[in-house]
């Protein structure tokens, strides 16, 4: 069939791969969601722009309908949506174009500190330009305060732009109230990022008045490299565009479609809204087996953000350990210490700090990811690891000494080197 | 009658200007619910208006020849020359304003604005 001899090395013997419960940093791609791609990679390869034949008209056929699966997820109209490469590119273009369009007469923008990197670092670019960026603190369980917001709006705001679940500690902000007041306010337009949350929570733009939704395919078991915009047409919500070129997307994103990532992500809203209900009771039940199996079995333990979030998403601080010594001692376990995107520095994660967590509690936080592939075999074999290794290595605390002598940290005097 | 001929940057300023004036009529329009299933696009650089039974509309820009040109349902192709601050048609005066107005308002039932050189 592929018309030539394919050489694949052969896998030498099958090695034992780490539990993976990092599902906020990626998704495994559902299989169903592979097998709709391929033939647009291999077969029906057109170019969906192409507007002389059967190979350009059946890509744009394909680009389409997984048009409609998306906005469908959000209950958007299917001409409302964007595709984009990923919800970073999807909260520039909002931000900055948003900002941008209407510097006129609005040159001041809300977030929150809470939000992920890209959001924020698009704020601080605004900022450079001139622009004026309120950033909301959270209160201690990770969720805004809404007589805050409703302080920090001014006659000179143009956008609001709050997340809907937030990557590192599962909270979920409340997008209907939030967008009650928002509307409140002529011209001010309340966009969310909703990277973590489509396809696990329900979403609904009309319900919770948003104007603009950042989505991200690799987050729901869909391609990586790929992402939608819902950006309103009813009314419609004006932005400069970032990318110029040939005009597609509405003159609002230029660039040829990759027909198959595309479809790919129609695939993955699909089965997401067809088994958010069944996805959800799942995670939720595998999410409590995970918590109480662990507190159960060890002592001073702090949940970071509200235990009413997003299941799928714990974290968790064990104090006096440190967080580093923990990750290492897992290494048949995939977890993340803080948000992917900060991984490489040695900062504390800053949405911990943003929750009033101590620094060194920051330090040694793990999140917890739960999907749609996680096993009850494999929490249990997790929640076996960490009690194992929490307790080991607060043996070896002096800290941890201390306490149980019932001495108060607090009271004493460390000396620098 | 040969309109003189604009620089590259100002035809392309003052027909983008126009393309954006219109489609922001169209929006509005349908926003106020002029016209029954009428749907705008832009998509490419090319506007339509579908009028659902009656046919659609297509503008575009056309550089090489520093025009706009137009396929209306009621009345057939137009090209649109720039000259004296106005889009018009050289065979006989008429403005792209004018005709936009003039068929939209018949279709509609009803008048409609529509914004070409300004709002």
């Amino acid at each position: 069939m592929l018309g030539f001899k394919l050489d694949v090395p052969k896998r030498e013997e099958i090695t034992l791969r780490p539990i993976y419960l990092d599902v906020q940093a990626t998704a495994p791609m559902d299989p169903r969601v592979l097998d709709a791609m391929l033939p647009y990679y291999t077969d029906q390869y057109g170019n969906p722009h192409s507007r002389t034949h059967a190979y350009g008209w059946e890509a744009e056929a394909a680009v389409e309908k997984a048009r409609k699966h998306v906005a469908d997820l959000i209950g958007a109209e299917d001409k409302d949506m964007i595709f984009t490469s990923g919800a970073t590119e999807s909260n520039n273009m909002i931000i900055k174009g948003v900002a941008r369009f209407h510097k006129e007469k609005k040159n001041h923008i809300i977030t929150t500190q809470t939000e992920h990197k890209c959001v924020l670092d698009s704020c601080r670019k605004l900022q450079e330009e001139g622009f004026e960026v309120t950033y909301l603190p959270v209160k201690q369980n990770g969720l805004v305060d809404l007589a805050e917001l409703a302080q920090a709006i001014r006659p000179t705001t143009s956008l609001v732009s709050i997340m809907a679940v937030n990557n590192e500690t599962g909270v979920i902000q409340p997008l209907k109230e939030i967008g009650e007041l928002v509307k409140q306010h002529r011209g001010v337009y309340f966009h969310s990022d909703c990277a973590q949350a489509v396809g696990k929570i329900p979403i609904d733009v009309n319900e919770a008045k948003l104007d603009f939704v950042s989505i991200s395919g690799h987050k729901i078991y869909g391609p990586k490299g790929v992402g939608a915009a819902y950006v309103r047409r009813r009314p419609r919500v004006r932005l400069e565009p970032i990318l110029s070129g040939g005009g597609q997307e509405r003159g609002l994103r230029s660039g040829t479609l990759p027909a198959p990532l595309i479809v790919g992500l129609g695939e993955a809203c699909r089965l997401a809204q067809r088994e958010m209900a069944a996805d959800h009771s799942r995670v939720s039940a595998l999410s409590q087996r995970l918590i109480d199996g662990i507190t159960s079995r060890v002592t001073h333990i702090v949940r970071n953000g509200d235990p009413a979030g997003y299941p799928g998403c714990v974290n968790l601080s064990f104090s006096y350990v440190e967080g580093e010594s923990l990750l290492m001692a897992l290494k048949d376990v995939a977890l993340s210490s803080g948000s992917a995107c900060t991984s490489a520095s040695l900062e504390p994660s800053y949405v911990l700090r943003a929750l009033g967590a101590a620094e060194d509690m920051a330090h040694s936080s793990l999140r917890f990811g739960i999907g749609r592939f996680t096993t009850e075999a494999e929490i249990d074999f997790v929640i076996d690891r960490i009690v194992g290794v929490v307790t080991k290595l607060r043996d070896m605390s002096p800290l941890w000494e201390m306490v149980q002598e019932g001495i108060d940290l607090e009271t004493i005097d460390w000396s620098q080197h | 009658m040969n309109p003189s001929p604009l620089s590259a940057e100002d035809y392309h300023k003052l027909s983008d200007r126009a393309m954006d004036n219109i489609l922001e009529s169209l929006e509005e329009a349908i926003d106020a619910g002029v016209g029954r299933n009428a749907e705008e696009g832009w998509e490419s650089g090319v506007l339509t208006l579908s009028c659902g039974p009656h046919g659609t509309y297509v503008l575009n820009k056309q550089p090489p020849n520093q025009q706009i040109w137009l396929s209306s349902p009621l009345s057939g192709p137009k090209r649109y020359d720039y000259s004296l601050g106005v889009w018009f048609y050289t065979r006989d005066g008429s403005t792209l304003k004018q005709l936009m107005e003039a068929e939209l308002a018949e279709l509609a039932g009803e008048s409609v604005g529509v914004w070409v050189e300004r709002r």
